[in-house]
């Protein structure tokens, strides 16, 4: 369900641009960063931000795994439209909380690209409670998958990207990382922790020439937020964002394309948040 | 690679692990003592080598060639000292050290700042003699 002001939010001036799904070719990024040559693996990207990432690379020029864990259908859709568009691509599937299949999704991404260049760590859930009615292991669920997967997934590449000194790693991680809000913890917590590892990571493999940056999205039409965005029209929310508006999914890949090419040779241990204002507002409403 | 390339490929990693000048790594610096390398360094001297040699040696090989396949029950004594049987094996690999002055003397866990680019020169020529796989 998209969410709403999706289509027509006349109060929105922040939306500008074709997205990839709306030129022929998908040609969107004619002038974006340059990722010819590069192979990327973006995990989690049969559908939402990880799709539209997907996309945007390669219509940036890249090649791309593109992993799945549950939906080989949509995957294989995303790698159909990345080929329809003059690209190539491939779905690989692996459950990123594995360390075991973190490590067979780069071997197979290096056999069948011809190497890897980019790593996006986009995987990710939520079990969205209260934390007094919290189930007790539904942190460690979504600690395992989002944080884990962060983890495991660099560990596996980082062996490559050292040898041959040089990479780029995109973490996903939020706005709900830098803030609290009511019914968030075990999320929030994981992408709290997944900005911590981005600057740790970031610190060990810059003399490697291995650059770690994550995007912290606010609010994006995806299925993740479609409940939170769903209630209420979603004007609740809305009105919290200085933007009024939610994001597209093509806001937050577009972010993810600069930050892994060279255009951000000299950035690594950012946190780059695409949000639309809204971890940057103190309150709601005039303080007159 | 003859033992001298595999030598001077060692220094090179060295040198530019660190941002040392060409004149402060000789073959007997001691790479973690004298030069200073912490193990983030090591790591980027291991990677650099493997670049330049096309040989591939893991943190973990360095141990077990001070040690020699010991554990550390039979490497050290209860005072976590170097034994006796670990002196002779050292006086085998590390040929530098003075290890009557060094019974019962030397730390175990001090023994790998006297690890030299020599040594390590000698460990990736070891481990380039083995067919990988």
């Amino acid at each position: 369900m998209a969410a709403p002001g999706s289509t027509a939010n006349p109060a929105s001036t922040i939306h500008g641009g074709p997205t990839v799904s709306s030129l022929p070719g998908g040609n969107a990024y004619q002038h974006g960063p340059c990722l010819n040559g590069k192979s990327a693996l973006v995990t989690g990207a049969s559908r939402g931000l990880g799709r539209a990432i997907a996309l945007c690379l390669a219509a940036s020029g890249a090649s791309v795994a593109v992993n799945y864990n549950r939906s080989p259908g949509e995957a294989d859709a995303v790698v159909e439209l990345i080929e329809a568009g003059g690209g190539k691509a491939v779905a690989l599937a692996g459950d990123v909380a594995d360390p075991a299949d973190c490590d067979r999704l780069v071997a197979d991404t290096i056999a069948r690209l011809g190497g890897l260049d980019i790593l996006v760590n986009n995987a990710g859930i939520t079990k969205d409670a209260l934390i007094f009615q919290m189930e007790p292991n539904d942190w460690l669920d979504v600690m395992r998958v989002n944080l884990g997967g962060v983890i495991n997934c660099t560990r596996a590449a980082m062996r490559h990207f050292m040898l041959q000194r040089s990479g780029a790693v995109v973490n996903m991680s939020s706005v709900m990382g830098l803030r609290g809000w009511t019914g968030e913890a075990p999320y929030a917590a994981s992408k709290g922790a997944i900005n911590s590892f981005t600057q740790c990571s970031a610190v060990e493999l810059a003399r490697f020439g291995v650059r770690v940056n994550a995007v912290l999205p606010g609010f994006a039409q995806t299925d993740l937020v479609a409940g939170l965005t769903a209630k209420g029209g979603g004007k609740g929310i809305l009105r919290q964002i200085p933007a009024r508006a939610f994001a597209r999914p093509d806001d937050i890949a577009r972010v993810v394309a600069f930050l892994a090419s060279d255009s951000a040779a000299y950035m690594t241990g950012s946190l780059v948040t695409v949000d639309g204002g809204a971890s940057t507002v103190l309150g709601v409403g005039a303080p007159l | 690679m003859t033992e001298e390339e595999t030598l001077n490929a060692v220094c090179e990693a060295v040198t530019d692990a660190l941002g040392l000048d060409e004149d402060e790594v000789t073959p007997q610096s001691t790479i973690t003592g004298e030069l200073g390398a912490e193990s983030i360094d090591l790591l980027d001297i291991l990677f650099r080598i493997e670049r330049l040699t096309g040989t591939r040696v893991q943190a973990g090989d360095l141990a077990n060639y001070i040690q020699g396949g010991m554990t550390d029950e039979e490497f050290g004594t209860e005072n976590d000292m170097v034994s006796a049987v670990g002196l002779a094996h050292l006086k085998t690999v590390m040929p530098q050290l003075d290890i009557d002055a060094l019974v019962d003397s030397l730390p175990a866990e001090e023994v790998i700042s006297h690890l030299t680019v020599a040594n390590l020169a000698t460990i990736v020529t070891r481990y380039a003699a083995v067919p990988a796989g």
